[in-house]
């Protein structure tokens, strides 16, 4: 549970006086670089890109190396349908242009084969289409000032339910006028309407749980003072894509390892290790990280205004 | 079970039933209180054999007629000689005297002096509470676990950290007993307070190896505490107010000399303090509060029966609001009678209760929110009997049953009105256990311990039973199929057979060498992937998925006593092997999953080291210096490339010196020094991106160190004038202790970690990438506690 372990650290950062946290030098291992696929792709009108690149060290904070003339096509089984995905500025990114080819990836329920060719290796990776509900509205709540935040906010909150059938996953990014929000802590996963694969049959078919419709407002701290969330005349933007449950546990480990925080949150650290890949290699011993998945891409927008607040406070 | 016994009958040897012999036995006491002395020396003089009194106080040693000078001995009081003349059997009961010359407080359990060396016990460290108060503890609160830390093979993953880790075992290993009841979670606010009141608290005894066979159930320790049976002479207050708790104890007779009672209890007062500064924001509804109560009550019916009942309660609570918060805690209820069948049949029936709980609640109205509850209950009737045979043999025996119903969540959830309730299925499982074990004295120099313990684990239902197929290694297991098991059908049952064994060579009264051989079973198991454990980390029962760990040590020690048992010494070597370890696969979900067993991994330990331990029990100067060189690793398929790897909780070196000096009748101060090797952790080596997101990627578990821990912390404690100006002397004893914890303010890193921080990047932009040390308690923390007794 994300939750309860991010719970567990508000608990404890009130002890937070105690303890102290400083960066240091470490000295890491080098290790051989591995082919990187960044393959996120919608059915979205629009250009699609296939990133390849290699790993680096660890503290190495270049660009990454580029991956060039790598042949990467993605086929859709169902359409029979292979789409040639080109580096056409050769930086190591692929891409599709899908309003050049009058088309999106497929439909709903499609499968899909991404298949990688780079220095006598076959790499492929499968991923299917599911759906994304699409977002009811976007609502503000009023909050008076408090003791985080110095002046009256408001506070957002999407309204989508969860689709039909146990099993459905998503990833919900947010942005707050046109400001993408990616900090670690502010990945926003669902499994059916909330965390997990187990319960889910409970939480089938309902509106995303409170945590999740409410994660998309940025926490921004400025001056040792909390931000408002959101102020009227802002503009909130979500989009729901959809998920294979392996794309899903991709992020939820993803998450994991990097929304790491110290003080006392070290006491609930699991110890690092690797996240997942759904790519294979033709030759075992080249390694391969990375995730391909395809998403039904949902979006909703709207401003804080009049119509869209709901006042929690009467008095 | 019975062809156990007739072994260990035949083992005994016929020799002692060829002539009449009589019975001396007895309870020892504490005179001022009547308190039960443990392990006080009776002594033959003439036979130079004798008897130490068991855990409550009795003792019992057959001889023929004749002539007798029987010693009563135990450090801190004063020896007695008593002529007896045997000529039937005879019941000694004996009260010892405090010694009067002793400027302060006993510093470490004694026994008898050289008990260290001549006792059959190793691998065994015992501290009673007058010790424990003496050391300087965290914000002057005296606690039992942080105590037992600075003894050789124990061991913390670092401050903040509950539970404590036994010769290179998980926290989860340890079997914590509260007058013989299982405590869960041994700790409040997490990690940094135990829930022992230390007012109430008589004995701690830590079996690291060598455990007798009447003790099971845990593969690296059992812990053993003892709570006052009450003073039984006078009342008592004892009290104190520190930096976080406020104690109070009260204890007296109820019937003088033949029952008393001890109540005793604590409660932080943090919120109680910072009330005012809340109130008028939005904070006035936050908590944060832990208490613990503490009772005891005996009677002893007549001379052959004594009846116990012994209770405890704590809890913690964390509330956000009113609707939205944290707590948990321990029960438990002990009732106890110890019975004498004959003079020389001492047995001790045990019933108890024990609840472990706890609830989390988030949502600030009923259409959203989220309710969680998970509980294990455990109810036991165990039944030890002690035959205390001749000089030569003394017989142990018993059985127990324990019935575990675990119920891992009771969980609803809502969300914009629509509740839906998924919680998961009860647990329930019985475990048992018969054993016997004798102790012989084959020469007056050599002795033997042996024994064995045949323990049984059932899972029951009802419920419904998941059968799963080995997977990729370290991989989520594959769910091959489902069945529904009827209420307490038999699941899947496990046996195993303990055998124990411990030797001791005595070359004489300074010097004895010891060696042990034990092999243990767990049938329940802590589920925790986290650096420190949880209070909501899960229990879990063995299944016919999730196989018992069992473990196997072999320890061999050397004791010897310097300048007339002035310097304690001892070397003990270990060697540990286990197999059916738990481990996790990456991104296990531990927490409301009913398919947790697919999410686990089983692997084989292997863990030893060297102890080196020296201590000066008495006199103005007194302290012990423990010294550990260990290792620990764990060998899982699926991690680390299948190769061994260091545990969380595997520290090379582990010193620490401990050191009190009596300054005056009133002042005494005292230190302790702690160095330990940092402890393992996983160092990334390479990086990527997906999604603008930076990735970290690893090779192999725990690769590398932390940097190493050192820590100074020092206390005085002062005692008021017990006189008053008129030269009466005062009702009321009290004392101050200042304690200053982390002298030197050093930063000791708990952890590292790595990571791009919590910044918000632009469009593109590369997250840059740092490691970051984390100290808990990076500060120097002073304290001042103010203690009183009436």
């Amino acid at each position: 549970m994300i939750t309860l372990r991010n719970i567990l650290v508000l608990i404890l950062a009130g002890l937070g006086i105690l303890a102290c946290e400083k960066k240091i030098d470490v000295d890491l291992e080098e290790s051989e670089a591995m082919l990187v696929v960044d393959a996120w792709l919608t059915n979205q009108f629009m250009e699609q890109e296939i990133t390849l690149a290699f790993t680096r060290h660890y503290f190495d904070e270049s660009q990454a190396p580029e991956v060039l003339g790598a042949d990467v096509i993605v086929v859709n089984i169902d359409q029979g349908d292979t789409l040639l995905f080109e580096d056409l500025d050769g930086d190591g990114s692929y891409t599709w242009d899908a309003p050049g080819a009058g088309k999106t990836l497929g439909s709903l329920g499609d499968n899909f084969l991404l298949s990688i060719d780079f220095e006598g290796v076959h790499y492929e990776a499968m991923a299917d289409l599911s759906g994304s509900p699409s977002i009811d509205s976007i609502t503000f709540e009023y909050e008076p000032k408090d003791a985080f935040i110095n002046e009256d906010y408001y506070y957002g909150e999407f309204w989508a339910r969860d689709l039909e059938g146990v099993g459905d996953t998503y990833w919900i990014k947010s942005w707050k006028n046109g400001v993408y929000l990616n900090q670690p802590n502010e990945m926003n996963l669902a499994y059916d309407a909330a965390f997990s694969r187990d319960g889910a049959d409970a939480f089938d078919a309902l509106f995303f749980i409170q945590p999740i419709r409410t994660a998309m407002n940025p926490f921004d701290e400025k001056d040792g003072e909390f931000l408002p969330p959101y102020s009227k005349t802002d503009t909130a933007y979500v989009e729901i894509h959809s998920l294979s449950e392996e794309a899903w546990f991709f992020l939820m480990r993803v998450m994991e390892e990097t929304n790491v925080s110290g003080g006392f949150g070290a006491l609930f650290a699991t110890p690092l290790a690797n996240v997942p890949t759904n790519i294979s290699s033709s030759n075992p011993e080249v390694g391969v990280v990375g995730f391909f998945n395809v998403a039904d891409v949902t979006s909703k927008e709207e401003i804080v205004t009049d119509a869209t607040i709901r006042d929690n406070n009467p008095e | 079970m019975k062809n156990l016994i007739a072994v260990a009958l035949l083992f005994i040897g016929l020799s002692s039933f060829a002539q009449d012999k009589y019975t001396l036995s007895g309870y020892v006491k504490d005179a001022s209180n009547g308190e039960s002395l443990i392990g006080a020396t009776v002594l033959i003089k003439e036979l130079k054999t004798g008897n130490v009194t068991n855990f409550y106080g009795f003792y019992s040693i057959t001889m023929v007629p004749g002539k007798y000078t029987v010693t009563f001995s135990y450090v801190g009081y004063e020896s007695k000689e008593i002529a007896v003349d045997l000529s039937a059997n005879k019941r000694l009961d004996l009260e010892m005297e405090l010694e009067s010359e002793q400027l302060q407080e006993v510093v470490i359990t004694g026994h008898a002096e050289n008990a260290n060396v001549s006792e059959m016990e190793m691998s065994t460290n015992e501290l009673d509470i007058k010790t424990i108060n003496k050391i300087p503890a965290f914000l002057g609160e005296v606690d039992v676990i942080k105590s037992l830390q600075l003894l050789p093979g124990v061991t913390t993953v670092g401050e903040g950290a509950s539970g404590f880790n036994v010769r290179g075992g998980s926290v989860g290993q340890n079997l914590v007993l509260l007058d013989e009841a299982p405590v869960y979670n041994s700790s409040h606010m997490f990690g940094f307070f135990s829930v022992f009141n230390p007012d109430a608290v008589k004995d701690v005894k830590l079996y690291k190896g060598g455990t007798p066979a009447e003790y099971g159930g845990r593969l690296s320790s059992i812990l053993d505490v003892r709570m006052k049976e009450g003073n039984n002479k006078r009342y008592e207050v004892n009290g104190g107010v520190g930096t976080i708790f406020s104690r109070m104890a009260v204890e007296g007779p109820i019937v003088k000399d033949k029952a008393s009672f001890i109540l005793a209890g604590r409660r932080s007062y943090i919120d109680v303090l910072a009330r005012p500064f809340l109130k008028n924001n939005d904070l006035d509804g936050v908590g944060l509060y832990f208490y613990d109560l503490t009772f005891k009550s005996n009677y002893n019916i007549n001379p052959k029966n004594r009846i116990y009942l012994s209770g405890y309660i704590g809890r913690d609570d964390f509330n956000f609001d009113e609707r939205q918060g944290f707590d948990w805690g321990n029960k438990t209820v002990t009732f106890r009678w110890n019975h004498l069948y004959s003079d020389k049949i001492f047995s001790n029936t045990t019933l108890f209760l024990s609840n472990y709980d706890y609830s989390f609640q988030v949502g600030e109205d009923d259409d959203d929110e989220f309710r969680w509850k998970s509980r294990i209950l455990t109810y036991d009737l165990k039944e030890q009997f002690t035959y205390f045979i001749n000089t030569r043999n003394e017989l142990s025996f018993g059985g127990e049953a324990i019935l575990y119903r675990f119920i891992p969540a009771n969980v609803y959830g809502a969300s914009d009105g629509e509740g839906r309730d998924f919680s998961l299925e009860e647990r329930k499982s019985l475990e048992y256990a018969a054993y016997v074990g004798n102790e012989q004295k084959v020469t007056d120099a050599f002795t033997v311990e042996y024994g064995a313990r045949l323990s049984g684990f059932s899972y029951l239902g009802d419920g419904t039973v998941y059968y799963y197929q080995e997977g990729e290694p370290g991989k989520r297991k594959p769910l091959t199929g489902m069945s529904q098991a009827g209420n307490f059908e038999n699941i899947k049952t496990y046996y195993n057979l303990e055998p124990r064994a411990s030797m001791k060579y005595e070359f004489d009264e300074s010097m004895s060498v010891k060696a042990s051989y034990q092999k243990m079973t767990q049938y329940i198991h802590l589920v925790s992937n986290t650096a420190a454990t949880l209070p909501t980390d899960v229990w879990t029962p063995s299944t016919n998925n999730l196989k018992p760990q069992i473990g196997h040590q072999v320890a061999l020690g050397v004791f010897k006593n310097f300048f007339n048992n002035q310097f304690e010494t001892s070397v003990e070597g270990y060697y540990k092997r286990n197999k059916n370890q738990v481990d996790y696969i990456d991104g296990a979900e531990l927490y409301i999953n009913s398919f947790l067993e697919g999410d686990l991994l089983s692997g084989r330990g292997r863990a030893y080291g060297l102890e080196f331990f020296v201590k000066k029990p008495a006199g103005r100067w007194n302290g012990w210096i423990s010294y550990t060189l260990g290792r620990t690793e764990l060998q899982v398929d699926g991690v680390n490339s299948n190769k061994w790897y260091p545990t969380r909780y595997d520290q090379t070196h582990n010193m620490k010196l401990t050191a009190a000096y009596d300054v005056s009748k009133r002042l005494s101060i005292s230190s302790n020094f702690t160095y330990i090797t940092g402890t393992p952790t996983t160092l990334p080596s390479y990086r990527f991106e997906i999604q603008g997101i930076t990735i970290p990627g690893v090779e192999g578990r725990n690769n590398s160190r932390i940097p190493d821990y050192h820590r100074l912390d020092v206390s005085a404690n002062l005692k008021m004038r017990s006189y008053k100006p008129n030269g009466k002397k005062k009702k009321l004893e009290d004392y101050w202790v200042f304690t200053v914890y982390n002298l030197y303010a050093r930063e000791n890193p708990f952890a590292i970690y790595f990571g791009q921080g919590q910044e918000r990047l632009d469009n593109g932009a590369l997250a840059g990438t740092s490691a970051y040390q984390t100290a808990i308690l990076g500060t120097m923390v002073p304290a001042v506690s103010y203690n009183f007794k009436f």
